[in-house]
């Protein structure tokens, strides 16, 4: 699939197959991880009302084992895309560590985001449909299938607010040799920081209510 | 020393949808209900259900408590707020001693995954020494005899399978307070005997028990104390026979 797309978007784009294949390739890789944790985050409760009826486990357990889950996922993907990356990304120096702490940034946010939607969907059931339209719509106006250079710097807020670029930009560009911009760091920060607190307030006032939600 | 004690416990939970107006309209709230907990106004303007109210007891080792009541009356609930599952609106819940429950039979399973692989799951969400494991899961297999079919996913089970399978992995390790909801009622005959066997000795290792049961006998078999629940609220407190006397004299 990714091959496929990757041809496609290469003859409309008029660029060279083997620059865009690892481009789309990790793209596609981070967005799969990205979004399949949060749809599936807005059941972590829900889906898991037997076993919350049956012994008192921290919630914080239920959001872990969705995340682990599509990281399990997400290693098959690579089983495709890290080969690509290995023969086709020519930029593969020390730098490329560097997509190590956008890792520990993207887990951070997918956890306190993930822990968010759980408590919200187990209190009201239909923002679950929500989650999921957003989601689906969410992969156009993110940089995934077209490169965020092709915008040459008009509406750029097209790329600073929307989260999920970032979330993209600080795994997927160390990895192909241009570090993420600055301010995908100091975003994706601000938000972990804000979002944990937000996630840590509401679980301190409603973590009660929860099993009579669900 | 394992105890369980409560002090003046009350539980509410509110009305999630429904047609709150109806709820909460006079003659809904007072009506007298046999079964399920009271109805009342919640705090922001919601219906709730009252599930416990003033309840306080205190149990110690080698006590076994049967719940007795009408469907709806707080069996469950009463157990579930020991396991600490749903958290008193007031009043106090205080337990000494590792707490099991078995609620639902087949519940916590994973049906894609197999026997073997469940008893493993189920130990480590039950928190039991993963170094004895080898042992849990060699008392299990000899328990259920479930044999190869501990090599097969579990949904080919059927449901007295996976009932024999989530009792013996929750039984295997001693605790010091059992709580069961209805459970040993599953299996075939010769599985309930097999199951009155261990459970027996079983408690000789659990400090306390409690079991919600509407069978007279079981609850005969294996309790020495009898709490009758009605609306949430206890009603009698005291040996066995007296509760089931109470309960049959008063409510049939």
């Amino acid at each position: 699939m990714v091959g496929g797309i990757s041809v496609v978007y290469a003859t409309v784009f008029n660029m060279p197959v083997s620059d865009l294949l690892p481009f789309i390739g990790l793209g596609i890789m981070i967005w799969m991880l990205i979004s399949t944790t949060l749809a599936d985050a807005c059941k972590a409760y829900v889906a898991n009302r037997a076993v919350i009826l049956e012994m008192p486990l921290p919630y914080s357990h239920y959001v872990l084992k969705t995340i682990a889950t599509n990281v399990m996922v997400t290693a098959h993907h690579m089983v495709v895309v890290v080969p690509i990356v290995l023969i086709l990304d020519h930029n593969l120096t020390w730098q490329t560590l560097l997509f190590v702490p956008g890792l520990l940034l993207l887990f951070a946010n997918l956890f306190w985001a993930a822990s968010f939607l759980a408590l919200i969907c187990a209190r009201f059931h239909d923002i679950t449909l929500v989650v999921a339209s957003v989601i689906q719509l969410a992969i156009f106006v993110t940089p995934i299938f077209w490169r965020p250079e092709m915008l040459e710097g008009r509406r750029s807020f097209i790329l600073d607010a929307n989260p999920f670029y970032h979330l993209i930009a600080v795994v997927r560009q160390p990895i192909l040799g241009n570090a993420a911009p600055d301010f995908s760091y100091i975003f994706l920060s601000v938000t972990a920081v804000l979002g944990i607190s937000l996630v840590g307030f509401l679980h301190k006032n409603y973590r009660k209510r929860i099993v009579f939600w669900i | 020393m394992a105890s369980i004690e409560f002090k003046n416990v009350y539980l509410e939970y509110p009305v999630l949808g429904g047609d709150k107006k109806r709820l909460l309209s006079k003659q809904v709230l007072q009506q007298y209900l046999r079964t399920g907990g009271m109805l009342e106004k919640g705090g922001s303007g919601s219906a709730a259900v009252k599930a416990l109210s003033d309840v306080s007891f205190h149990l110690t080792q080698g006590d076994r408590l049967g719940l007795i009541g009408h469907n709806g009356a707080g069996k469950s609930t009463m157990l579930r707020t020991i396991a600490g599952i749903y958290p008193a609106t007031k009043g106090s819940v205080h337990l000494d001693g590792v707490c099991s429950s078995l609620f639902s039979m087949a519940l916590g399973l994973d049906p894609d995954a197999t026997g073997y692989e469940n008893i493993r799951l189920m130990s480590l969400l039950r928190n039991f020494d993963m170094n004895k494991i080898d042992e849990i899961i060699f008392d299990v297999a000899e328990f259920t005899e479930l044999g190869s079919y501990l090599d097969m996913p579990v949904r080919t089970y059927s449901s007295g399978m996976a009932a024999r399978l989530s009792f013996a992995v929750v039984t295997s390790q001693p605790c010091d307070i059992l709580l069961i909801d209805e459970g040993i009622g599953a299996g075939d005959a010769s599985f309930q005997e097999k199951a009155q066997a261990r459970i027996k000795a079983f408690f000789s290792k659990a400090g306390v028990m409690v079991i919600a049961s509407h069978s007279d006998a079981l609850l005969k078999q294996f309790c020495n104390k009898g709490m009758v629940l009605e609306q949430g609220q206890v009603k009698f407190l005291g040996s066995l026979d007296d509760a089931l006397g109470f309960y049959s004299s008063s409510f049939n």
